[in-house]
């Protein structure tokens, strides 16, 4: 990611606006740079979201032609970093609900899809590769709001004030949504060794 | 220990979002107390593996449809400016201005056609008092013109027989000019000469009026022809 406010996170950048007004007077390639920069962050959010890389693609692609369309309107309250992720956040909640996710489905195969980590030996890798899976499947069976907020602490690394902003909600909720998430986790994860 | 620290307290020591004198009270506590030892460890294992978990890479195949999506709509965008400039760039004015347009539009119309109207219907059909048959003295001169016969009357010659009908009501349009009444009846020619004339005229009572009217009184009748009054006959309107 090219640009995050050092300073003060989840302000906007002049990166930020930069983008947003050239796509404003029709300069295409700005939603091109757009694209490149935060596909990773849309599409893994959705995966981690709805478990299920087909229907994170549909999201992720549904989701940049929100942020296409929404971008002439976009002042500058918050980072387009955290706008975009409140985009996604929101239209991934209108489109799955609280319907059950195929967990165990998703986790396999995207574990045994995985690149092999070479820093690890060959035990040691099947071993994290094992722990990946399952730490996966816990995370899909939290209740959306815990998961929201851990996936987008721990594994996106957004700030407290950052979540709040993302969530709408205080930063008191994001810290108690965090730590009771990341404790049904420790639970569900101790439940099975 | 009797107590054990909450696990929002824990799990934001991990993340370093504690104020200094809570870090501290934290740090005290889980040093002496082998079970908050134990949630602390499995909660930062949690989060190490979270941070572990291997970032999914977007399939190619998103790109290319969500580039494909967005030039398509990049090119309604163009086609939309190039048809607001074929229109002189009327797009452009926001929509506010463009009720305040229409609106003006039809009220402007709206007065042009009730204009119109008042000009064509509203117009008060003119009442012409038809003088009764006993105002006409006995010795009072009868002319024949055009096989009728005319009577003076308030000012005006008369065809008789309109007399004694209580009211006749005359169009704008049933005053006639003289030439235009010529046209139709060159009898009236001697009778106009003398003034005004009301008579039956293509199944319509018309007032026809002299060229130079109102007439000079007519000439000294004589003794046997009563002189018309100077006043034409009372036209009012209603």
């Amino acid at each position: 990611m090219a640009a995050s406010n050092v300073l003060t996170p989840g302000l906007p950048t002049a990166p930020d606006f930069d983008l947003a007004d050239r796509h404003r007077y029709g300069d295409e390639s700005a939603f091109t740079e757009l694209y490149d920069r935060f596909s990773p962050m849309v599409y893994n959010l959705c995966l981690r979201l709805s478990g299920d890389p087909t229907r994170a693609q549909d999201l992720s692609q549904e989701v940049f032609l929100r942020v296409f369309k929404g971008l002439p309107k976009y002042r500058g309250g918050s980072s387009l970093k955290t706008w975009i992720y409140r985009i996604a956040l929101n239209h991934c909640r209108g489109r799955l609900g609280r319907r059950t996710l195929p967990t165990e489905e998703f986790s396999a195969e995207h574990w045994d899809r995985g690149p092999a980590d070479p820093t690890r030996g060959p035990e040691e890798s099947l071993l994290a590769r094992d722990r990946g899976r399952r730490i996966d499947a816990a995370l899909l069976a939290l209740p959306v709001r815990f998961r929201e907020a851990v996936v987008l602490r721990d594994v996106d690394g957004l700030s407290y004030q950052e979540i709040a902003t993302v969530l709408g909600v205080r930063a008191g909720t994001v810290r108690s949504r965090i730590a009771r998430g990341r404790d049904r986790l420790r639970t569900l994860l101790e439940a099975e060794e | 220990m009797s107590t054990h620290l909450a696990t929002d307290s824990l799990s934001a020591y991990l993340d370093d979002e504690l104020q200094e004198r809570d870090l501290r009270l934290v740090e005290a506590h889980v040093s002496e107390c082998p079970d908050c030892q134990r949630r602390l460890k499995g909660l930062r294992r949690v989060v190490d593996d979270l941070q572990r978990l291997p970032a999914a890479i977007p399939p190619p195949i998103l790109g290319r449809h969500v580039e494909r999506e967005v030039s398509e709509r990049w090119r309604a965008r163009r086609e939309e400016a190039r048809r607001g400039r074929d229109r002189g760039g009327f797009e452009l004015v926001q929509g506010p201005i463009r009720l305040g347009f229409a609106m003006v539009a039809c009220l402007a119309m709206i007065v042009v056609l009730y204009a119109h109207w008042v000009a064509r219907e509203g117009a008060t059909p003119t009442q012409l008092v038809v003088p009764p048959a006993a105002a006409v003295e006995p010795s009072a001169e009868r002319v024949e013109a055009g096989g009728r016969v005319f009577v003076p009357a308030q000012g005006a010659w008369w065809q008789a027989d309109l007399l004694g009908a209580s009211e006749v009501t005359v169009d704008d349009a049933a005053t006639i000019p003289a030439d235009a009444a010529l046209e139709r009846a060159p009898w009236l020619a001697d009778l106009l000469a003398r003034g005004p004339v009301v008579l039956v005229l293509d199944g319509m009572v018309a007032v026809v009026r002299p060229a130079q009217d109102p007439l000079p009184p007519a000439a000294p009748a004589p003794s046997d022809s009563p002189a018309l009054p100077s006043e034409p006959p009372e036209v009012p309107r209603g």
